[in-house]
């Protein structure tokens, strides 16, 4: 099934909106943008760019927020349910949240990655000490600046 | 333990002994002061091993000239992860006892008797130096305020009583360095290295040592603000380990 006819199929099967008219330019980018991202990621999915669970996670996502750019009433009904009172504070609090979240995952990541590095770092200071050619540095500064920069370029 | 006790033992840092201490002095950009600290310890000791964290003046090539044996971080990882290194490298090397001394001449190399005393007789597998311990009559008052305040947190955080908790010149037998394994770089490494002192169940005893403090080593010792960054990259790795 082509997937734009998918979703207008779900779409039509949301209750009916409560402010009739033609789309806004808003709306209009909205689904124009979200529509473009949730194309993206299914076709990185089946391109094994991304894994299926990245693909599928955030097809979700994009689909998600072009409903609720589509239908922003329905998002009130979601907060009413959480017991929060507009729609656009469940959206707000989930960006929050979400970016938090995101945050803490690169924080960790980060601290990961130079823990690796110090291990990289102090593993060749040890191999140096211990080889017989001595420190690079060692090397480096017995040269005379010439040297010094052909041993760069090589 | 007073002077009068200390007199009566003979020392016991014979030739043997000492072919077995290794002595870290990790250092960052110290190419003023460090030809002249390496070159003490060099008179007495004849394993200095100094550690260039990724220096970018001649700290390398002047720890050299004073008679080091110099390892190389390619870039700059922190106190933590030199001392780590250096280490390693001692254990590597067959050390039976490993001394770690700042780089930018606060410490007296005649205080590293002391500290491999004890542990040379059996007594205690690390030695902490402290420059409390023995009056601190010439710590600056800027100092003395900072540290009380970092003893105090080390009292809470490391349950560990000490009355110097940043204190640069320590001892290790052997096997009391295997067990330590610095994973925080920067200079949290004071705290996970107590952390460890306490998890490894061996025993620990405070040695007072004099601080030379001088211009030099006052600008590059630790601001209040440097502490507070300390502090929150050490919770941060209990946190995160």
């Amino acid at each position: 099934m082509n997937l734009v006819t998918l979703f207008t199929a779900v779409v039509a099967q949301l209750p009916p909106s409560s402010s009739v008219g033609p789309p806004t330019p808003f709306q209009v980018a909205g689904v124009v943008m979200f529509g473009a991202l949730l194309v993206l990621s299914l076709t990185a999915m089946f391109l094994g760019r991304a894994t299926r669970r990245e693909g599928i996670g955030w097809s979700l996502v994009w689909f998600c927020a072009a409903v609720a750019i589509i239908k922003p009433e329905l998002t009130d009904t979601v907060a009413r349910a959480l017991g929060i009172g507009r729609g656009a504070d469940i959206v707000m609090y989930c960006s929050v949240v979400t970016m938090m979240v995101g945050f803490m995952v690169v924080y960790v990541r980060l601290r990961r990655l130079q823990r690796e590095l110090t291990l990289v770092v102090r593993h060749l200071a040890l191999r140096e000490a211990n080889s017989p050619a001595g420190t690079w540095k060692a090397g480096l500064e017995g040269m005379d600046r010439e040297s010094q920069e052909n041993f760069w370029r090589t | 333990m007073t002077n009068s006790s200390d007199a009566i033992r003979p020392l016991l840092l014979t030739p043997d002994v000492l072919r077995g201490v290794y002595v870290i002095v990790p250092a960052y950009n110290e190419g003023e002061c460090i030809e002249t600290v390496v070159r003490e310890l060099s008179a007495g000791f004849p394993n200095v091993v100094v550690v260039d964290d990724g220096s970018s003046d001649n700290t390398s090539s002047a720890a050299r000239r004073g008679g080091g044996l110099v390892l190389w971080h390619i870039v700059n990882r922190g106190q933590g992860a030199a001392l780590q290194t250096g280490m390693d490298f001692a254990l590597g090397r067959g050390a039976q006892y490993v001394v770690t001394f700042d780089a930018d001449g606060q410490h007296q190399s005649e205080d590293i008797a002391a500290l491999l005393d004890p542990i040379v007789r059996g007594e205690c597998d690390i030695t902490l130096g402290s420059r409390f311990l023995g009056g601190a009559a010439d710590v600056p008052v800027s100092r003395r305020l900072l540290l009380r305040v970092a003893v105090l947190f080390t009292r809470i955080f490391n349950r560990v009583r000490v009355t110097d908790a940043h204190n640069g010149l320590r001892a290790f037998s052997r096997r009391a360095a295997e067990r330590i394994d610095l994973r925080l770089d920067r200079m949290a490494h004071a705290s996970e290295l107590l952390d460890q002192v306490r998890a490894s169940g061996l025993a620990f005893r405070e040695i007072p040592v004099r601080i030379r403090y001088t211009p030099y080593s006052m600008r590059k010792g630790q601001s209040a603000r440097g502490a507070i960054r300390i502090v929150i990259h050490y919770l941060l790795g209990r946190i995160f380990p």
